[in-house]
């Protein structure tokens, strides 16, 4: 009797919590938002490892796991757009880092030399992105 | 395993449905606290089932996982929080590296997962929001932690997908809405015709100005004209392609189709929503395309205004300078064969080569680290008033960042060959230092920096060029682009929308859980995959309080799969633990315990009002929240007379101090106090 008086206490106790408040889980733009990206910036967290090879080994990632889930070779680019823009690469489109990632991921999510080359039909490289994506398909170990 | 695994699902299923239909109360309680357990403990359950063993023998190396509960606190997650770490602490490299994956309400009412480094989540929560956080080391094997950590690294990228679209779909339809009314008023033959394009944001064109750098004195000008339309820019691009790309430029803005050249995607789960070519990034990269032509033709001059120097820096050495001048020249080339290619799409890059080119060669010019301000014009602020307030934590904070910047410094300089990612890292973290001097200083406002480290400064120009449409042919296109967000927003909500119960941070937790389990198991349980389960009803919260986090993470230890609890105590915690080391017990516990004089916290105006703490005093919690209501009312009252001079915002503070003072009088306690400006190095240095 005692147990049921006090789970139903704590039920009451919890459920007049979140009907008060009524934001249970964390606000993405509150406040908070601001004092952390003063405070602790994401530029001064990559202390022990370089920002250049997180950011190869993100695009090299992404790059796998969106050939794998099928993802068009035109949405491929505009994504890495995005990434390269987020990572502090606006020039990406001439960065050669970036290019010689997407020829790993091509690589690293299993495509032989003929799924790549029909891959790279759709993506439309430039004679040097071409390169850059050859030269990272090839370097690429698992 | 896979038997196993199929039990379990079957389990938790069975859970589910007797949870769903019964009372709460009805269900046997066993069921309900260990739902969520179940899920957690499946991968496990069959880690152990492999090896026989139930603890740590049962784990691979490199797979360390932590499920975090963060406690209460008043306003932001006043329910609590959770999220799920992966190789917190490994080294530098390991698969996850401390990412962090935590789901947040998020734009317009929905629930987004949120992907941050483990240090980064513990000095927000611990540290900024004063909250202790519990994190439990989870049992986990190194396939299914590969698999798990595949999951959340698909589901973030394909929210933030999702969610760029909505904002940009957003984004047209305010742009229409402009297009629309200047062609009204140019159809009704109205004087002015021209519409105020004030409100609409181009990152990239507030580095520059048709009359403020040309007056402004520098010995470092950057012109790449003179104002007469012959510089230095005509001598990186031809004089006559320029000419016709700012002629091409403008007839594609008075041309510009009004409709998106892509269809508008499902929001569903597939795959990650393609980037939105709407009207109003279309007609954005030719504003900033037609922007950098201009700066190249020298009708536009760079803005010293827009320019920052850290003023503790020490100035450029040789060997820098040396760096700065290949720099400069690789910049020169990038601005040339961007501006060259007469693509629209690479305004934006152009006119961040153009505009970084300034603030080399004014750095050059001065023999010190000049750079440009990255901030947005409309970034949120950290106010006047609490900056001052808070001076100790300002210069502290600004050390950090010289620090963030010697080391950024060092690795841009010391790099083989000149590195944008470098430059960027560089650029913001001196550009934010130099803010911190600013408000050190000073005490001005301090500005959140950009999402992304690239310069985002946007003129406000209320005269750019808009489509010549008609106004049929733009309120059609409005209303259509209306319909679009619409829909596309009805759908994200139908998916990701916050529901307090139904769809929070735990429950999409253990829905993403779900999602890798169900996959291991689809070849050998193909009937139970075939019943998955929709988003936000997941078995391992339905009908339960496991929805809750702390009900969560005890529910968890309960089921005998945690293999260890670390409690990491909050900034207030941690600094009253300190005063009671060299201070008598009872002073300590008096004087803190009373918002005015404690020396622990500052009250300010993000948190609500209190007069007393209540965390350390369980048994007199429902005195303390009768007199925190008490001033809570009293603040209330005061602030309904002073509202039409302070907007409210006393009114407000003494309402949300009633409110959390509520809960208190039921002894329970969430509101702790917040620091809203907290150093990294608060944050103790073995733990980070």
């Amino acid at each position: 009797m005692k147990r049921i008086f006090f789970r139903r206490i704590s039920f009451v106790a919890a459920a007049m919590m979140l009907a008060l408040t009524m934001t249970a889980c964390s606000l993405s733009d509150s406040s908070k938002s601001i004092s952390k990206s003063i405070s602790s910036p994401s530029v001064s967290l990559s202390k022990s490892s370089s920002p250049k090879k997180k950011y190869i080994a993100e695009v090299q990632d992404f790059t796998a796991a969106f050939i794998r889930s099928g993802g068009s070779a035109a949405n491929l680019r505009d994504r890495i757009g995005e990434m390269a823009q987020k990572a502090g690469v606006s020039d990406w489109t001439a960065d050669g880092d970036t290019w010689k990632a997407i020829g790993a991921g091509i690589a690293k999510a299993g495509y032989n030399a003929t799924e790549r080359d029909a891959f790279l039909m759709n993506l439309e490289p430039n004679a040097a992105q071409h390169k850059w994506i050859f030269k990272g398909y090839g370097s690429y170990k698992p | 395993m896979d038997l196993q695994r199929l039990r379990l699902v079957q389990a938790l299923k069975a859970a589910a449905i007797a949870a769903a239909a019964s009372r709460w109360t009805a269900v046997s309680p066993a069921a309900r606290s260990t739902a969520l357990a179940a899920v957690l403990a499946v991968l496990a359950s069959t880690a152990c089932a492999d090896t026989g063993d139930t603890g740590r023998a049962g784990l691979a190396a490199g797979g360390r996982v932590e499920f975090l509960h963060i406690e209460a606190n008043a306003g932001d997650s006043s329910g609590g929080h959770a999220a799920l770490c992966f190789n917190a602490g490994a080294e530098a490299g390991a698969a996850g590296d401390g990412a962090c994956f935590h789901f947040q309400h998020s734009h317009g009412g929905l629930i987004g997962l949120t992907r941050e480094h483990r240090i980064e989540v513990e000095h927000g929560y611990r540290v900024i929001g004063n909250r202790t956080i519990h994190a439990l080391e989870l049992a986990i094997r190194a396939s299914e932690y590969e698999a798990l950590l595949a999951a959340f690294e698909r589901r973030y990228r394909l929210e933030e997908s999702q969610t760029e679209l909505l904002i940009e779909l957003e984004k047209d339809v305010a742009f229409l809405d402009l297009v629309a009314a200047a062609a009204r008023r140019r159809d009704a033959g109205g004087a002015d015709a021209a519409a105020d394009t004030s409100a609409l944001r181009i990152p990239g064109t507030g580095y520059f100005s048709a009359t403020e750098g040309r007056h402004a004195p520098s010995s470092s000008r950057a012109s790449f004209g003179d104002g007469a339309g012959a510089g230095a820019g005509t001598e990186l691009v031809d004089r006559g392609l320029l000419d016709r790309f700012a002629a091409s430029t403008g007839e594609e803005i008075d041309g510009l189709p009004l409709e998106p050249s892509t269809r508008l995607p499902a929001a569903d789960r597939s795959a990650p929503a393609p980037l939105w070519r709407g009207p109003a990034r279309a007609w954005r990269e030719r504003i900033a395309a037609r922007t950098a032509i201009a700066v190249m033709r020298g009708t536009l001059q760079p803005r010293d205004a827009m320019l920052r120097t850290p003023q503790r820096a020490e100035p450029l050495d040789a060997q820098e300078i040396a760096a700065l001048r290949r720099w400069e020249q690789r910049l020169e080339a990038v601005a040339a064969r961007l501006v060259g290619s007469g693509q629209s799409s690479h305004g934006y890059a152009a006119l961040v080569a153009l505009a970084r080119l300034h603030a080399v060669r004014a750095s050059l010019s001065s023999g010190r680290l000049v750079v440009l301000d990255v901030f947005s014009e409309s970034a949120p602020t950290i106010s006047a008033d609490v900056v001052r307030a808070e001076t100790q934590a300002v210069q502290v904070l600004r050390d950090e960042r010289y620090l963030d910047l010697d080391r950024e410094r060092a690795a841009f300089f010391s790099a083989d060959e000149s590195s944008e990612l470098l430059w960027s890292r560089l650029e913001t973290t001196a550009a934010l230092a130099a803010d911190l001097d600013a408000a050190a200083t000073h005490g001005v406002a301090l500005r959140m920096p950009p999402d992304r480290p690239l310069p985002r400064a946007s003129a406000r120009s209320a005269d750019l060029p808009l489509p010549s449409a008609t106004a049929a042919d733009a309120t059609a296109a409005h209303a259509r682009a209306l319909r679009r967000l619409e829909h596309y927003r009805a759908s994200l909500v139908a998916a990701r929308g916050y529901d307090l119960i139904r769809r929070n941070c735990v429950t999409e937790i253990a829905e993403v859980i779900e999602e890798v389990m169900q996959d291991a198991t689809q070849d050998a349980a193909q009937q139970a995959t075939q019943t998955s389960l929709a988003p936000g009803t997941s078995t391992a919260t339905a009908g339960s309080l496991n929805f809750v986090p702390f009900v969560s993470a005890a529910s968890l230890w309960r089921s005998g799969r945690v293999l260890s609890e670390r409690e990491l105590p909050s900034w207030r915690r941690l600094q009253l633990e300190a005063m009671h080391a060299r201070e008598p017990a009872l002073r300590v516990a008096l004087r803190e315990t009373v918002v005015p004089a404690a020396h622990s916290y500052n009250a300010h105006d993000d948190d609500p009002v209190f007069a007393l703490f209540t965390d350390r005093a369980p048994a007199l919690r429902p005195v303390f929240g009768a007199v925190n209501i008490a001033t809570g009312l009293v603040h209330a009252s005061v602030g309904t007379l002073s509202a039409p001079i302070d907007g409210g915002r006393r009114l407000r503070r003494g309402l949300s101090g009633v409110l959390f003072s509520l809960p208190e009088l039921a002894f329970i306690g969430l509101r702790k106090g917040t620091y809203p400006l907290a150093p990294l190095g608060w944050l103790p240095a073995a733990e980070h």
